[in-house]
């Protein structure tokens, strides 16, 4: 269900920046009531939501499965397994707890991408609105692109630091169930 | 829900706030700068100077607008005061063709009527100017009373009274 709506997001976010170009080759934008700085706030959008559909829909379904363990409701493990990349073998010896936190932080290479790019675009926004870089000519839309790349940051950041508040609580119940019952607790309720 | 999350729902709802904020101020300040971008303004007579040797007044004509203004031609009433000899008239439809550039400051030279004697105190000029601008074939005016005063007289200072 949720993997079908991250392609299905995914796709309509792509559909959308083709019909954008599309639209700005044809010239078009004279028949829309947009604006071009307009324009430069949806261009911005929809390429970092691209960028980010991968984190906004990991951070989404690792809070949920996070939920899940929190509440001894039972995951399907195999799922977990197959979004971490890294070698089954060693997959297959991790406890839940730190099979989820390992999820968590194989979504860090998707972050810190989205991050650099977007701190970029930051970056020579504030260098053409300080005019170092010729304000009139590429700034007032450049400025637009970083206000739509703004948007699509703000969910990854609210996503992001939410889902890293629970590694700690993750640790926390699994040594609780480790000290409370027997050993054979930790073994995967598959 | 723990402690921790409860604070980073405020922080990240403080942090759209200010992104919202961020992005539609941006929006709707290219929406209504493009309006006004859009609008012809009034030109403004600053200052006017009355030359004596040409016979003329010089008027400073401000542009306040964003849009270029087109001077096409000025009406000058001569209204006489009680210490001229010259009798009233009307020099009408005198052409300019002078463009007002978009927020500056431009110097029309208004000639009063050819071998009349020049203005004495109390004298009434009433200079109407019409202008047009490229967003309509109308033809809008102005007005611009100047009454000749002392002021031409050199200058005395009064002393304060001791």
């Amino acid at each position: 269900m949720n993997l079908n709506a991250e392609r299905l997001v995914w796709s309509l976010m792509l559909i959308l920046l083709l019909a954008f170009i599309v639209v700005q080759v044809l010239g078009l934008i004279l028949l829309w009531p947009l604006l071009p700085e307009d324009w430069a706030f949806l261009a911005g959008l929809l390429i970092f939501w691209l960028l980010a559909n991968k984190l906004l829909f990991g951070y989404g379904q690792f809070i949920q499965v996070a939920e899940r363990f929190l509440a001894d409701v039972s995951i399907n493990v195999e799922d977990v397994r197959a979004k971490v990349h890294h070698p089954a073998e060693w997959l297959e010896s991790l406890a839940l707890g730190s099979l989820l936190t390992a999820w968590l932080h194989d979504l860090d290479k998707y972050r810190y991408t989205f991050y650099a790019t977007y701190l970029v675009v930051a970056l020579f926004t504030m260098l053409t609105k300080f005019n170092l870089l010729g304000y009139n000519l590429v700034g007032n839309y450049l400025e637009g692109a970083f206000w739509g790349a703004s948007v699509v940051a703000f969910l990854v950041l609210a996503l992001d630091l939410t889902a890293h508040t629970y590694p700690a609580d993750i640790l926390a119940h699994a040594e609780e169930a480790l000290s409370s019952e027997a050993p054979s607790t930790t073994e995967l309720p598959a | 829900m723990s402690q921790k999350r409860v604070w980073l729902l405020l922080f990240v709802a403080l942090l759209g706030l200010f992104i919202g904020f961020g992005a539609g101020g941006y929006l709707t300040a290219n929406r209504v700068a493009t309006a006004m971008e859009q609008i012809p303004a009034s030109p403004i007579v600053l200052d006017t100077a009355y030359d004596k040797e040409q016979n003329q007044l010089a008027l400073s004509m401000f542009n306040p607008g964003p849009i270029p203004l087109r001077l096409e031609s000025y009406t000058v009433t001569f209204t006489p005061g009680s210490e001229t000899k010259e009798a009233a008239y009307v020099i009408s439809e005198i052409p300019v063709q002078l463009t007002l550039p978009p927020f500056e400051v431009v110097t029309v030279s208004v000639n009063l009527k050819e071998h009349t004697e020049e203005l004495a105190v109390g004298d009434l000029v009433t200079i109407s100017i019409f202008y047009t601008h490229p967003l309509s074939p109308d033809v809008y005016s102005i007005i611009h009373p100047y009454t000749q005063g002392a002021s031409e007289a050199p200058a005395s200072t009064p002393t304060p009274a001791q």
